[in-house]
């Protein structure tokens, strides 16, 4: 699934493209330009590792406006921010917002250049975590709805008898769905399977 | 006597010749008369009838009660002289009347003869003609002399009054012929120039006009005028004695032989320094107000200036970290490469310098300067000054521009003024429209004749208490504006001889639409 990283470069100004593109280049990364968000959001084919290098203000749709849209359509990916306007609130809103680096033109040495590498390998990670996580969530939907109640337990450390007795069943069926558990969710311990549960996050009671 | 045979022939002479002194005196025009020593008439040739007098009836009687009263004495004293120098002759004039002493009055041209001692006569023989006609002749000559005399002396007074006026008057008058040369000056016209009559009679007056243009012009207004288009009116700059600078208007009107040929020119004229000082100043003033207002809106406009000029700063620094790193790794290409990406870095370094240079050139020059220009450049410049502000809002700049506009005359920055501050209303007065409807539309067209320029926006439109005081200082449509740039835009256009009008578009928005008068050959500058 992991394949050669893409930069998408979102800019209404061609020679801002350009230029992107040419450093692109050096790194040996793949680009692909667009003229506007959403030209960008309409042939986004989830290419994955992934950076967006975009202008806040653009003809159209902004790139504030663009990683909004992004969030909400559940792409994720690094964001190169540029802007000439750093002290207006939008910057700010733009880095609380999560983009990955926000920069001020013009860019002063390497930055750019460091921000796009360090999208990309932060990309990577978040993908390595992403696909862990779908792990996750495959090995949990294994899990049967009784099983599934014996890990919420488990997580909250509650003791065997104290499932039984909550569950209405005897400790020993309780043994049985733990020893499933564990083994369905390639966890060794508690404290892993704590992670788990906690890194999927909203599942639960 | 008569049986003497000489005496008969004797007495036959005197019979002719008195038929031959008859028929001489009597038949002629004029009237002959013979008195004695006291005046009594002896004899009257038939003539006198003319005046209605018998010759027989007033033989014997005196003659004098024939003249009229006021002549009659040096008449008396003319006889009396006459009567005692024999052989003397008198010429007079007389006026005679008839016996009653009454006129009508006839005027006599009478020479008295005396020939009282020649015994064949033995009287004043007085050879009396008419000379009435020529009297009165005489009278009406002296009658039209007098008139034409009083008529010569009115004439002389209104020449008089005339030269006066023309001492006395501020209006400097000068005759000249086609060459320049002086044929006439009035005293304020030397008081003007600070030199006398002699000085300027004979010399010609060009070098006095300081403006190459209006000196061309009357050098060859010798050629330009005519009967039927004689005058010209213009404005110049002269010396004044002081060393200083004066402006003058001259009103000129040729003057022409009666075969139309051009003899002379006529100039009146008037020291308009004063007016024109103020007029300068006012312009003065009026450019340092835009000028001002350019810089104000300069200041205005610069963050967008500064994001317009960033973005080719941050394309040659891409492009220059890209030519490093692909240097770094020098592979085959990576040189061709960093060429073509040096190359791309010039391009962009030219294009923030031609930013920067173009909004120097905004910022400066004051004084105004009129000049022809293509209205569809000035459009083109006032687009690129505000596409950076149109870009960030998200607006799309739209020119419908006539191919074949006239060029217009005046400052093409201030034009350009106008045209930005234009713009950026209508940019800033479309903040609640929906991002795809931000438009704004510059047309420029012809007008008859006119140039026109249209700046429509989409915007949220103008209420009517605004359109009312619109182009008064410190109307604002914006809550931050100060709500000059109008009350300046308008001066320039007015200045320009043009007008600035806002109109609501029938769906949405304002247009606002200045004209501006063509260039012609003959511009309002003098």
């Amino acid at each position: 699934m992991l394949s050669d990283p893409i930069v998408y470069i979102v800019d209404d100004d061609k020679v801002s493209r350009e230029a992107v593109a040419a450093l692109v280049a050096v790194m040996k990364a793949k680009t692909q330009l667009f003229d506007s968000a959403e030209e960008f959001l309409e042939k986004y084919d989830g290419h994955r590792p992934a950076c967006l290098v975009t202008d806040l203000q653009m003809l159209g749709m902004s790139g504030l406006e663009l990683q909004a849209r992004m969030a909400a359509d559940g792409i994720t990916m690094s964001v190169v921010m540029i802007t000439a306007y750093p002290k207006s609130a939008s910057a700010v809103k733009a880095v609380k917002a999560g983009a990955v680096n926000y920069l001020e033109k013009p860019c002063r040495d390497e930055e750019l250049w460091d921000a796009i590498r360090a999208g990309i390998a932060a990309d990577k990670v978040r993908l390595k975590q992403e696909q862990e996580l779908a792990e996750i969530r495959a090995r949990m939907a294994t899990l049967t709805p009784a099983e599934r109640k014996v890990m919420d337990k488990i997580v909250k450390g509650l003791s065997n008898k104290a499932m039984a007795k909550r569950l209405n069943v005897s400790v020993r069926t309780i043994e049985v769905r733990r020893h499933q558990v564990f083994a369905k969710m390639e966890a060794d311990s508690v404290a892993e399977l704590v992670r788990m549960v906690l890194a999927v996050g909203e599942e639960g009671e | 006597m008569a049986d003497d045979p000489l005496s008969a022939v004797a007495d036959d002479v005197f019979r002719q010749s008195e038929v031959l002194f008859k028929a001489l005196i009597e038949n002629a025009h004029d009237v002959i008369i013979m008195l004695d020593r006291e005046g009594r008439v002896l004899y009257a040739s038939p003539g006198v009838r003319q005046y209605g007098n018998d010759p027989d009836e007033i033989r014997g009687k005196n003659v004098w009660a024939n003249i009229h009263p006021e002549d009659l004495p040096s008449i008396r004293a003319e006889f009396a002289k006459l009567i005692e120098e024999p052989g003397a002759l008198a010429r007079i004039d007389v006026r005679v009347g008839n016996r009653d002493g009454q006129g009508p009055w006839r005027y006599k041209e009478a020479v008295l003869h005396n020939l009282l001692n020649l015994l064949s006569v033995g009287a004043v023989v007085v050879n009396v003609h008419d000379i009435t006609a020529r009297k009165e002749a005489e009278e009406d000559l002296k009658k039209l002399n007098l008139s034409l005399w009083e008529e010569n002396q009115r004439r002389r007074q209104a020449e008089e009054k005339f030269r006066n006026v023309i001492r006395d008057q501020t209006e400097f008058i000068v005759r000249w012929r086609p060459d320049g040369t002086r044929t006439f000056v009035n005293e304020s016209y030397c008081r003007f120039f600070g030199k006398s009559e002699a000085e300027l009679l004979g010399t010609s007056f060009f070098p006095l006009v300081l403006d190459e243009e209006a000196r061309t012009r009357v050098e060859q207004l010798g050629s330009r005028l005519t009967p039927e288009r004689d005058v010209s009116e213009y404005e110049h700059r002269v010396p004044r004695p002081d060393g200083s600078i004066g402006w003058t208007h001259w009103c000129d009107r040729g003057i022409f032989d009666e075969f139309g040929k051009l003899v002379e020119i006529q100039s009146v004229g008037r020291d308009i320094t004063p007016v024109k000082d103020a007029a300068e100043k006012l312009q003065r003033l009026s450019d340092e107000l835009a000028h001002v207002s350019r810089l104000s809106l300069l200041g205005e406009m610069m963050a967008e200036i500064n994001h317009e000029i960033c973005q080719p700063l941050q394309a040659v620094t891409t492009f220059a970290t890209a030519a490093i790193k692909g240097l770094e790794v020098d592979d085959e290409g990576s040189r061709a490469t960093a060429v073509e990406q040096i190359r791309k870095i010039r391009d962009q370094v030219q294009r923030a310098a031609e930013i920067v240079k173009r909004r120097l050139a905004y910022a400066k020059a004051a004084e105004s300067q009129h000049a022809e220009f293509d209205i569809q450049r000035a459009v083109g410049e006032a687009l690129e000054m505000i596409a950076h502000t149109a870009r960030r809002r998200g607006i799309r700049l739209k020119t419908q521009l006539d191919p074949a506009l006239p060029p217009v005359v005046g400052d093409r920055l201030q034009i350009e003024q106008v045209l930005v501050n234009l713009l950026r209303n209508a940019c800033e007065a479309m903040e609640d429209t929906p991002p795809g409807e931000r438009e704004v539309l510059v047309r420029a067209s012809c007008d008859n004749g006119a140039v026109r320029v249209s700046v429509r926006d989409r915007g949220s439109g103008l209420s009517g208490e605004i359109v009312g005081s619109l182009f008064q200082s410190f109307a604002s449509t914006k809550p931050g504006g100060v709500g000059i740039g109008l009350v300046i835009s308008r001066r320039i256009i007015d200045d320009h001889g043009g007008k600035l009008l806002a109109q609501p578009n029938p769906d949405r928005g304002t247009t606002f639409a200045f004209t501006l008068p063509p260039a012609t050959g003959e511009a309002g500058h003098a």
